[in-house]
């Protein structure tokens, strides 16, 4: 038999795909179920779609919480060195202005003030040091290293309160609108320090309207901080009530490169003479000292958004109340002095013994702690400097305790983060005083502790 | 010759008013939109409202698809591919002759495979059916409404494919008498003659089968003896149902058994001249059965008497192939197709090229006889 060329193979082969005997069947009476499935995988793949934006907007938000994290860091970092900084210009700060004081005590009694050039040369080194004083009681707010007292507030009320005080420095070209959607609750907080909150917001957002004008919204509403939320889990806000503070303006704006260093202390868009650079650093160790949170939301030419979250006060503390007398109190009592720093200890001394003590002065704790040891029967009352090197004052105070569980003790800090007025009262001080202390406050002081003998 | 044999065919319904069953199949199929495939004639003729008109009773949205030339080209069907995807169909309407069918059955396929349609050129290269496919013809003769045939013109290479699978078979196929009473008398006459050449290559085609034979013959028959009539009586609804039937069964038979050198010889023409398929085939028909007729003297001899030819028995092979020749002749004379390749346009020149083209068709597969390069450019030659 005559083999088939591979013309006739190749030809039978397409014949028998004609005839489709190898063929599987068409069957498209699939069809509705297909449909069906196709409609399914359809709505999975739009599911899937939204899970990747939801994980998109995820990410952003990780970011955002992420720069706002470093931002936060960054802020508690230079906090901790302006504070540094202050401390140490505080201590200089008390020689400068007890030596002065001193001089202008000595010259009062030795020449005519109104022609003596040199008393008034001390007016003016006072004057400044008043203006240095200021400068550094603002630096320790912003690194929250100043203590002040906080009493349960109304927010609103202190609120509505800086607002017509605002209105006044306001031109008439910007309307402030209100929302106030709370009542009687209450923060825990100084309403001097709320007050400049308001203030310098609402100053910042006059500047970034300009001359236009244009409008300021202030709202307060509560909110609840929830564990999952991730302000709380990233920025460590606490979990529970808060109340937000919401100052919006629709004023220039800023760039996000801005937004990064607006809250730096010395960070100003205005004009030298106008702006100190402090108005926003302040604000942000304030919300920070009351356990807040500040965030910023900017566009470009659209305005701004501060958002400030204070803990709502749910629960009343016990009130406490201080009074102050105006005339300068004097007195013949003995005191030991005891500061590591010689120039303030003997400046401190002479400023007590011109009120009329009788001033042991010690510049070491050792030795300060032997002299009390020796005659406890011979101090009415102790002062001493809170950071020393080799013992700290809060350490000599329960030393001194131990061996006179009665002398009265003033505990005095330009700075330290290891004691506050809270802590220091604890272990048996009976008075905390922050330097540089005036003539005025520290006879006060003395006086108020020396009286409250039993 | 015993051989395992397959018939495929789609579900049909013939008859008067078939198109009316439209809104049923369209919700079988589960259809929230169908893409209409249709062409400018169709439109004119009014069919197309009326299948709207269809959809509209039934609520589903319908868009439609009708940049169709007579020859549908490759660029056309993937225009309406992309169209079916921008309009969010999920079935396909085919309403017209063969161009809009056979557009449709290659959108159908380039929907769900995404592939150039000249892809899928040749046997069983189709991987995935389309979407479900509705035909409604409305020319009596392409057949595509059954076929597993779908022919697109290669723009490119100036050239006609043929698409041969069984994924292109429609779903359904309605068809409707009742519909072709819109054509001319010149579409009456290349459509029947397109029958008549469907029915007479498949019953010679090397893949014939005793059951296609009956539908082959007996579309000749109805075509030889209604084509004539239907011409002289365009609008009786008799006739017309007759020769729908003929195209019918002819459709049938070569969508199962092929076809053979006049389907080869008529796309490469169609590809080249762009000339109406159905007087392609007639004008190669008897050029073709000339050259064919030694392999296959029995089963011509067969076409002739379902021609009409009573008087062939004891005849000799050479007069029953002139009285054969003289019949198809006689036919295309009486129903007014009487031009040359030449006339039409065709030159010698062409020849060759022609003639290569021809011999690659799938449709050449099936021929009785295995013709060489030259054997097809004597034919062609014949018929300039």
């Amino acid at each position: 038999m005559k083999k088939p060329s591979d013309h006739k193979t190749n030809r039978e082969q397409l014949r028998q795909s004609i005839i489709g005997l190898g063929e599987k069947s068409i069957r498209k009476s699939y069809y509705p179920e297909l449909q069906q499935r196709i409609a399914e995988l359809e709505q999975s793949n739009r599911e899937l779609q939204e899970e990747i934006i939801e994980r998109q907007e995820a990410q952003a938000s990780a970011k955002k919480l992420a720069r706002q994290l470093q931002q936060s860091q960054k802020m508690e970092a230079i906090g901790t060195l302006a504070g540094g900084i202050a401390h140490d210009f505080n201590n200089i700060l008390s020689a400068i202005i007890g030596y002065s004081e001193l001089a202008q005590l000595h010259m009062l009694s030795d020449c005519d003030r109104k022609t003596c050039a040199a008393a008034k040369d001390l007016d003016r080194v006072l004057l400044a040091s008043e203006r240095a004083k200021e400068l550094v009681r603002q630096i320790l707010t912003f690194s929250r290293q100043q203590d002040y007292e906080r009493t349960p507030l109304k927010l609103s009320q202190v609120v509505t309160d800086a607002l017509s005080l605002l209105r006044s420095s306001l031109p008439q070209s910007v309307e402030i609108r209100t929302k106030i959607e709370i009542e009687d609750e209450l923060i825990m907080g100084n309403a001097t320090q709320i007050h400049q909150i308001v203030m310098n917001l609402g100053t910042n957002a006059k500047h970034a309207m300009g001359e236009g004008g244009g409008i300021l919204t202030v709202e307060i509403d509560r909110i609840e901080i929830e564990p999952i939320d991730e302000k709380s889990k990233i920025l460590q806000l606490a979990p529970g009530p808060y109340l937000l503070l919401k100052v919006c303006d629709n004023g220039c704006g800023m760039e996000r490169a801005m937004l990064d260093k607006i809250f730096d202390p010395y960070f100003t868009t205005k004009p030298k003479d106008q702006g100190t650079g402090m108005g926003l650093a302040v604000v942000h160790g304030i919300v920070k000292s009351h356990n807040g949170l500040i965030t910023v939301y900017s566009e470009p030419g659209k305005g701004t958004s501060f958002l400030v979250y204070l803990p709502q006060l749910v629960d009343l503390p016990a009130k406490k109340t201080i009074s102050y007398s105006k005339e300068i109190p004097l007195g013949t009592e003995r005191i030991l002095l005891i500061d590591d720093e010689a120039m303030v200890a003997r400046m401190q001394g002479r400023l007590l013994e011109s009120l009329g003590y009788i001033v042991t002065v010690k510049t070491d704790p050792f030795q300060a702690l032997e002299t009390f040891t020796d005659v406890p029967q011979d101090f009415d009352v102790i002062l001493t400097d809170m950071t020393m090197p080799k013992m700290n004052g809060a350490v000599l105070a329960q030393h001194l305790l131990e061996i006179r569980d009665d002398i009265p003790i003033i505990l005095c800090t330009g700075f330290s983060e290891l004691i506050n007025e809270t802590k220091a009262l604890a272990i048996g001080v009976r008075a905390f005083a922050m330097k540089p202390l005036m003539r005025k406050s520290i006879a006060a002081l003395v006086r108020k502790v020396l009286d409250s003998r039993p | 010759m015993l051989e395992l044999r397959k018939f495929v065919a789609p579900e049909f319904i013939f008859g008067p008013e078939a198109m009316q069953l439209i809104g049923r199949y369209l919700c079988n199929f589960g259809a929230k939109k169908a893409l209409i495939v249709t062409d400018q004639g169709i439109i004119d003729a009014g069919w197309l409202t009326e299948l709207t008109r269809l959809h509209h009773e039934e609520g589903i949205e319908s868009a439609v698809f009708s940049a169709i030339s007579p020859n549908p080209r490759d660029t056309e069907v993937m225009a309406g591919a992309e169209f079916y995807h921008e309009q969010h169909c999920d079935v396909i309407v085919a309403l017209g002759g063969g161009s809009p069918m056979d557009c449709a059955k290659g959108i159908g396929i380039v929907s769900t495979n995404r592939e150039n349609i000249l892809s899928f050129e040749g046997i069983d290269n189709v991987a995935v059916p389309g979407p479900p496919l509705i035909c409604i013809p409305t020319t009596a003769g392409t057949s595509a409404d059954v076929s597993q045939f779908a022919i697109i013109s290669d723009t490119t290479d100036k050239k006609k494919i043929a698409i041969i699978s069984k994924t292109v078979v429609p779903d359904v196929a309605l068809i409707d008498p009742l519909t072709t009473v819109t054509m001319n008398p010149y579409l009456t006459a290349c459509t029947g003659m397109d029958a008549l050449v469907h029915a007479i290559e498949a019953y010679v085609s090397t893949a014939n089968s005793p059951l296609l034979d009956l539908h082959a013959l007996e579309a000749v028959r109805l075509v030889c003896t209604n084509l004539p009539k239907v011409l002289d009586a365009p609008d009786d609804i008799v006739l017309r149902n007759d020769m729908t039937l003929a195209s019918l069964q002819a459709g049938l038979a070569f969508s199962n058994a092929s076809l053979g050198a006049v389907h080869a010889m008529a796309h490469s023409l169609g590809g080249l001249l762009d000339l109406p398929h159905g007087e392609c085939n007639a004008i190669l028909l008897d050029h073709v059965i000339g050259y064919n007729f030694p392999e296959a003297v029995e089963r011509y001899s067969k076409i002739g008497q379902a021609m009409g030819l009573v008087d062939l028995r004891g005849k000799n092979t050479a007069e029953i192939k002139q009285a054969v020749l003289a019949e198809v002749g006689r036919l295309k004379k009486q129903v007014g197709i009487h031009k040359t390749l030449g006339e039409r346009g065709a030159t010698l020149s062409d020849i060759p090229l022609l003639a290569r083209k021809a011999l690659n068709d799938p449709c050449m597969v099936t021929n009785p006889k295995v013709p060489n390069q030259r054997d097809i450019e004597v034919i062609y030659e014949e018929a300039l």
